[in-house]
């Protein structure tokens, strides 16, 4: 500011004694000022920044490809454009460090730029899938300095972005131990019939298929019948994942790493394989999700769109649980069809939640345990002790590089 | 073992001593003026060195307890400045026996020497030369108002000195100041080729400045050649023997233009045509070829010219660069079209004395009874619309009134959309009776 009010002077002065080196040197002297303080002034001007992603979900272990654009739609070029972008703490990017951010939870990716004038710089990046969850790039703080100056102009610009992380999912072996967990309901009423639901012959109806006429009791009764069906429903499962790994009261909010994402991959897995078997599977948990609440709902489906809906509510699962895993199964007693089979997958000794289950099935609900970790073993025997039928979970050597998911029945 | 030396740090470091120098020569030549006009002694160059003498020995013994390290830079000090004032005497003929302790600039050689030690932390660099530029350009405002006051800027010798310590000062600022912001930003650390384009960047503005400076100097009757060749100093006539060496194919192509149109463009005007039986004059002397052909000098810039602008617009348009790095990801950069914004356009200038033209039936009314202001057929005040339509009923301009105010009370009172049959057939009545007034109006 001393630098202009002494150039101006300086152009007066020279006006006022006819000196043109005064005027000149005056002109100098503005010049400096303007140069030192062009780029804050109008770096941000005309310049558009931009993020992509290639995809919004990936399996852990992929890659999902980050494209970052800056344009630059003037004459003054940018020689140092800094960008922050706020994302969701624990996202990796591959060759990049974090820097802290001041949202908590939040990290910033930085980025440093140098653009010419009308000029448009594509970066590609690439994010490491490489822990279950959901991330959120929230806004972009924009960062231009100048030349020869010390200041800095900073613009915030939101840019919302979400991909998702969601588990691994194997192909499941011992399936029988599961084929025999649902199967064909009878359902109490209906409109559609089941084909394999027979139910007897009734008397000829005009309109009649004639598939549908029983030929043999016909020409035994020696009038026209009809095949008779029970109305059915598709057959339904819903996973009932316990997410606390950790025994002792839920609210401690303790987990145990390995264990929580061996039960999402396990979940994953089971709910893939059961939906190409052409179950409907649902998925509840006594977990938090994005979405307000105590615990994850998702009604059974058959759709293939349906494991990805799965998918997405693992990958957004707490690691620490909402509330008592025996409380959810009260819950889910309560709110699912009796006709639903339930089962039930821990990674915790099996007894307190044993007798919920043993009143389910008493109900004539079909559920069934499925016990992972250390503890599985154990929840077997006390699971056959009390008439439930139950199987253990193996991902060997690990959840990581696990080929396949192995169920023991 | 790498050397910690970069072309970076050079250049910081010749731009840090040459900042000192400038300011200090400008104070060399205040001295030498006010006491008594005397030949300037020393130019930028040797203050410059003294700057990096001084930044050298700073940096090199920064380490040494503090007690060492002022003995040390006093004792650069004053070596130098005593080796200065024996350099003085030597090149003004005075004989190396006898060194004159009082030469104010041979003292002023040590303060380049000090001022050089300030720079001495490379981290401090930028605080140091935006302190510099900030109260420098108030010491440079100061003394030309000084100049031009004590008639300085009178003296051809001192006002181009001046200007181009004035100038070097302000361009070596700059850069030290870009080149410190460069480590301040940690540019490096996120991205090496934004380093590269940051100096490069710094440096063409930087030469701009110096370039402006040259028309200036034209305006202040300071001989150019003699403003570069300080600025330069001994690189000067190795820049002028590169130039002329890379015009020199120029000049060979304008001289074969000026051959090829030589002939054409020097053919007599008043060369009489010989008629039959009259005596032929006399030939013109023939031309020597490879002779004076004229000043071409503009066409070489011209060719110089064009060639920079196809070259410039070239590496514009078709740039697309691609840049693979293991940490940084690969990087596309691509020209994006050039679009200059909206032009300031002229103020759209509104012809007196003509009324504009309603868009709705409410404003048809409106403006149907502002017409009608001064007559008899005018509303008074407190009448509503239909009474008003009922008083003028039997006028000639009554039944049009009647259906404007009922196109009013429906689409401004009750709210109805009009349709734009009925918009457009209330405007065609608001023109029909502002017509009928301005007729009645002129009798």
């Amino acid at each position: 500011m001393i630098g202009a009010a002494g150039g101006l002077g300086l152009i007066v002065l020279g006006s006022l004694l006819f000196s043109p080196a005064l005027i000149g040197v005056g002109a100098i002297v503005e010049l400096v000022w303007l140069l030192r303080s062009l780029w804050t002034r109008y770096g941000l001007r005309g310049v558009s920044y931009e993020r992509r992603l290639d995809r919004t979900r990936a399996t852990i272990g992929e890659e999902i490809g980050l494209e970052l654009v800056v344009r630059n739609r003037k004459l003054l070029p940018l020689p140092w454009l800094s960008v922050d972008d706020l994302v969701t703490s624990g996202a990796s990017v591959v060759g990049r460090d974090f820097e802290p951010s001041v949202l908590p939870g939040f990290v910033a990716l930085r980025t440093t730029w140098t653009l010419g004038w009308f000029e448009r710089v594509t970066r590609r990046l690439r994010i490491e899938a490489d822990r279950r969850g959901v991330y959120d790039f929230r806004e972009a703080h924009l960062q231009v300095a100048d030349l020869f100056g010390r200041e800095k102009d900073v613009e915030e610009r939101p840019l919302p972005l979400r991909y998702r992380v969601v588990p691994r999912h194997v192909p499941v072996t011992g399936l029988d131990v599961l084929s025999a967990i649902p199967g064909p309901a009878l359902a109490k009423g209906g409109l559609f019939e089941e084909p394999t639901l027979f139910a007897g012959v009734r008397p000829y109806q005009a309109g009649d298929p004639r598939r549908r006429i029983h030929w043999k009791a016909t020409a035994r009764l020696g009038q026209p019948v009809s095949r008779r069906f029970d109305p059915g429903h598709d057959r339904e499962l819903l996973i009932a994942l316990d997410v606390q790994t950790v025994s002792g009261p839920f609210w401690l909010m303790q987990y145990e790493d390995e264990l929580s994402e061996g039960l999402c991959t396990a979940a994953m897995s089971l709910a893939r394989s059961l939906i190409a078997d052409g179950f409907a599977c649902g998925l509840a948990a006594n977990g938090y999700s994005a979405v307000p609440g105590r615990g994850v709902f998702l009604a059974p489906g058959g759709a293939p769109a349906q494991v990805a809906r799965i998918a997405d509510e693992l990958a957004g699962l707490s690691r620490w649980p909402s509330m008592p895993f025996a409380n959810l199964l009260d819950r889910l007693g309560r709110r699912v069809p009796r006709s639903t089979a339930i089962l039930a997958l821990t990674s915790r000794p099996a007894r307190e939640v044993l007798p919920v289950l043993r009143r389910l099935q008493r109900t004539g609900r079909r559920v069934r345990l499925a016990g992972l970790g250390p503890h599985g073993p154990q929840g077997l025997t006390d699971a056959r002790t009390m008439g439930i039928t139950a199987a253990v979970v193996r991902l060997a050597p690990d959840w990581r590089t696990a080929r396949a998911l192995e169920l023991v029945g | 073992m790498r050397s910690s030396w970069s072309a970076e740090a050079i250049l910081q470091t010749v731009a840090a001593a040459t900042l000192e120098a400038a300011w200090i020569t400008l104070a060399a030549l205040t001295l030498a003026w006010f006491g008594g006009g005397a030949e300037i002694e020393l130019g930028i160059a040797p203050f410059a060195v003294a700057g990096v003498i001084g930044l050298v020995v700073a940096r090199r013994l920064a380490r040494w307890p503090r007690e060492r390290y002022a003995f040390a830079l006093t004792g650069s000090v004053i070596g130098v400045a005593i080796l200065g004032a024996w350099l003085i005497q030597v090149v003004q003929g005075g004989g190396a026996a006898f060194i004159e302790p009082a030469n104010a600039t041979a003292w002023l050689l040590g303060l380049a020497v000090y001022r050089g030690s300030v720079h001495g932390d490379p981290d401090d660099e930028a605080y140091v030369a935006a302190w510099m530029l900030s109260r420098g350009l108030v010491g440079v405002t100061i003394f030309w108002a000084v100049a031009a006051l004590s008639g300085m800027t009178g003296a051809p010798e001192y006002a181009t000195a001046a200007f181009t310590a004035t100038l070097v000062f302000v361009a070596a600022a700059l850069l030290s100041m870009g080149l410190a912001r460069l480590a301040e930003l940690e540019v490096e650390a996120t991205d090496r080729a934004a380093r590269r384009r940051w100096v490069g960047l710094l440096l063409a503005v930087t030469t701009l400045l110096v370039l402006i400076g040259i028309p200036l100097s034209v305006v202040l009757d300071i001989p150019t050649w003699d403003m570069l060749g300080t600025i330069l100093g001994p690189l000067a006539p190795l820049v002028v023997a590169l130039f002329v060496f890379m015009a020199r194919p120029i000049f060979a192509l304008a001289d074969w233009l000026a051959e090829l149109v030589g002939p054409i463009s020097r053919q007599p005007d008043g060369v009489p045509i010989p008629t039959p039986g009259a005596s032929l004059p006399p030939l013109p002397p023939p031309v020597p070829s490879g002779g004076d052909v004229g000043d071409l000098t503009w066409l070489a810039w011209l060719v110089l010219g064009a060639v920079a602008v196809v070259l410039l617009l070239s590496a514009f348009l078709f740039q697309q660069r691609v840049r693979r790095d293991a940490a940084s990801g690969d990087e596309v950069r691509e020209a994006e079209p050039i679009s200059l914004g909206r032009l300031p356009r002229l103020p759209r200038l509104a012809l007196p004395g003509r009324p504009s033209a309603p868009t709705s039936a409410v404003q048809a009314y409106r403006m149907a009874l502002m017409s009608l202001i001064g007559r008899p057929e005018a509303r008074l005040a407190g009448e509503t619309p239909r009474e008003h339509a009922r008083r003028v009923r039997g006028a000639e301009i009554g039944a049009r009134i009647g259906r404007l105010a009922v196109d009013y009370q429906l689409a401004a009172l009750a709210g109805r959309r009009l349709s734009s049959a009925e918009e457009r057939r209330a405007i065609a009545r608001w023109r029909l009776i502002s017509d009928w007034a301005r007729r009645v109006r002129r009798g």
